[in-house]
């Protein structure tokens, strides 16, 4: 995530993410949204959901690089056997909306080099509440950090997209 | 001529131009331009937070149409025109006749300029609904009172009500908020209690009135029903 997008936009995003999904009114609003459109169904990706979700950065020149971000997720691992990170979130959003006790949900990072896939546990991530949530986890590098083939990649790719 | 059609005859003499209504349409029309002019052509520009929820608001709204049959429909507050567009998706196989109202110039050009040469799809810039159709809508609308005083928005929310079934032949659907978003400032969104307004379509309009409210949002929509002739 350091490299993708800024540090500002992720803390944006992920404060708007953590409000769509918080107790009560706004987790129940999701439910009712994937009951009638089939959000998380799988046949949506990630990027489609957050679109019509409008969680995007506010700033504006952040938005594409957020959505490319979203994508990028395919490529991580996740906690679970031959599921990548990006079908891993999909899937968990969907166990949980669908379940018959819904809880709310949560997005954090944590670093990469100690755990390199996406996770999803139970906890509580607010030490104050004492509602459980379900705690989405992405595996992050601070800027500059990333492994130096994905910053090369990057360069080839920004090179040839200038051509 | 019964109580009933005497009382929604009375209410409906105050027609929408009347000059007690004039500051509230030019304050909601800069209020919509402006969010135009901000957000474009997208959710937040008519002032919902996503797509998602404002379809899912059309949904709501939507189930009080007979989708087996051709039927016209008016959308008031048309905005840019949004439904049309998720009618068009999720009910490609029905003809609906569209009109959309809208009070906002701006609004209504967008609408035109993204529903350029769609035959059965029109929109018009107005204060009150130009035709007769089928079925009418209105999703959101009554909710930004702004400043204007509780007396004269609720009479704006008759004369808006009194319009829709003046000009629909069979029924109307309209939503309203339950409760005030915690972002909202005090005293700017318009919340009454469902009561207020079936008591008011039932009483004084003569219809039937079905409420729809657990569907995840802190609102409720009124599909507003004409009675069969006795």
């Amino acid at each position: 995530m350091g490299d993708m997008i800024k540090d500002g936009t992720a803390s944006d995003v992920f404060h708007q993410i953590n409000t769509r999904l918080a107790p009560n009114e706004p987790i129940r609003e999701l439910v009712a949204i994937h009951k009638e459109f089939d959000m998380f169904s799988g046949k949506y990706s990630l990027k489609q959901v957050f679109r019509v979700l409008h969680i995007v950065p506010a700033d504006h020149s952040e938005r594409r690089r957020w959505l490319r971000y979203l994508d990028f997720i395919v490529g991580y691992k996740s906690d679970q056997a031959g599921v990548n990170g990006h079908d891993r979130i999909v899937k968990a959003f969907r166990e949980n909306l669908e379940s018959g006790s819904v809880h709310p949900m949560f997005w954090r990072t944590h670093k990469a080099e100690d755990d390199e896939r996406v996770t999803v546990t139970r906890g509580h991530p607010i030490p104050h509440e004492r509602q459980e949530y379900v705690i989405i986890s992405l595996p992050t590098r601070p800027a500059g950090e990333a492994p130096k083939p994905t910053l090369a990649a990057a360069r080839v790719r920004r090179a040839a997209r200038k051509k | 001529m019964t109580n009933r059609t005497a009382a929604a005859r009375r209410t409906s003499a105050a027609p929408s131009g009347t000059p007690l209504l004039g500051g509230v349409y030019t304050g909601i029309e800069a209020y919509y331009a402006a969010k135009l002019a901000r957000y474009g052509a997208i959710p937040p520009g008519v002032d919902w937070s996503c797509e998602a929820t404002q379809r899912l608001r059309f949904v709501q709204l939507l189930k009080l149409c007979a989708f087996d049959a051709p039927f016209s429909l008016n959308d008031v507050g048309c905005g840019y025109g949004a439904l049309s567009v998720f009618m068009a998706e999720r009910y490609p196989d029905c003809q609906v006749d569209y009109l959309g109202i809208d009070i906002a110039p701006s609004m209504v050009r967008r609408a035109r300029r993204r529903h350029r040469g769609e035959p059965n799809v029109r929109f018009a810039v107005g204060r009150s609904i130009p035709r007769q159709a089928d079925y009418a809508v209105a999703s959101g609308i009554m909710n930004v009172k702004l400043d204007q005083p509780l007396d004269l928005w609720e009479f704006f929310v008759r004369t808006t009500l009194v319009d829709m079934h003046r000009t629909s032949r069979l029924g109307f659907a309209v939503n309203f908020m339950a409760s005030p978003t915690p972002d909202a400032p005090p005293g700017q969104l318009y919340c009454p209690a469902p009561e207020t307004w079936i008591r008011f379509c039932q009483e004084t309009l003569g219809c039937s009135v079905a409420v729809l409210s657990d569907y995840g949002m802190r609102e409720y929509t009124l599909h507003v029903r004409r009675l069969p002739p006795d």
